[in-house]
């Protein structure tokens, strides 16, 4: 569910869609396809629940990995996503994000496809009852 | 119908609260119970005892204790707002700890919230937690 809010927040979000322009892909992307590109994945989900439900908030881990050939470019995004999801407290297509944070950042650089990998880790907090 | 024969789902035991004993409400949002009932002793060693402590029956008390995540509004439930009043009234209130499955075993009583707490931290769940502190005799009873 919550690929709905990062797909909707990348197109969306000026500063992100004139970099990617749509090309925002859940789990992975296309292999030489064009760049820069972002694929997201969840990591991890963990309840929190009590004896009333078996969840009233999720707290949703999710990796996003840009992929460009300017690392300049990339670094900038990273910025752009934090000002873009994190604290944010908004309900996009039925999904209520009550809070997101900021985890971690990390780079590797592919000499095949001479593209920068850029990992940007968040955590979501999604209201579920 | 007997109480049931596999072991309980902690999830199905639960604190209630009541101001007249006509009403209860369950506490919500919670995600621990516990209900401590002990016997203190008396000391009745002596020059006799060859080193050993003895002692006779005491006192019993029983005490209640639970954590919850925070929400104010919560139809039909006890939140915490209606804990912190009876503390802050100092009301006595009609508790019950169990599950509330018919035949199932339950423990009823009154006495006095001691304490609640409130804890908020940074990006977390916000939480509450109280004691209480019963007076009087605790009745077990299987749930009619």
């Amino acid at each position: 569910m919550i690929g709905k809010v990062i797909k909707y927040k990348f197109d969306n979000t000026s500063a992100l869609n004139d970099v990617f322009g749509g090309r925002v892909y859940p789990v992975i992307g296309a292999q030489g396809g064009a760049t820069p590109f972002a694929v997201y994945d969840t990591t991890s989900i963990r309840t929190e629940g009590s004896k009333d439900a078996d969840s009233h908030i999720d707290i949703v881990n999710v990796s996003i990995t840009l992929v460009g050939t300017n690392y300049g470019t990339l670094q900038t995004a990273v910025d752009d996503i934090r000002s873009t999801f994190v604290r944010m407290d908004e309900t996009i297509s039925s999904v209520e994000v009550q809070s997101c944070s900021f985890d971690t950042q990390s780079e590797v650089f592919n000499v095949d496809e001479e593209t920068y990998g850029v990992e940007v880790d968040l955590t979501f907090r999604i209201i579920k009852t | 119908m007997a109480a049931s024969t596999s072991v309980m789902n902690s999830t199905d035991v639960v604190i209630q609260v009541s101001s007249d004993d006509v009403t209860y409400e369950i506490i919500g949002k919670m995600t621990s119970a516990s209900l401590a009932v002990s016997m203190a002793t008396r000391d009745t060693s002596t020059k006799d005892s060859a080193g050993w402590m003895e002692v006779l029956e005491g006192q019993k008390s029983w005490t209640l204790s639970g954590e919850g995540l925070v929400v104010y509004s919560n139809s039909g439930k006890a939140t915490p707002d209606d804990i912190y009043t009876f503390v802050s009234n100092r009301s006595k209130v009609y508790v019950k700890f169990g599950s509330t499955s018919t035949d199932e075993y339950a423990y009823s009583g009154q006495g006095y919230f001691t304490e609640f707490s409130n804890d908020a931290g940074f990006e977390d769940n916000a939480t509450f937690s109280f004691s209480f502190q019963g007076t009087s005799t605790l009745t077990q009873a299987a749930v009619a």
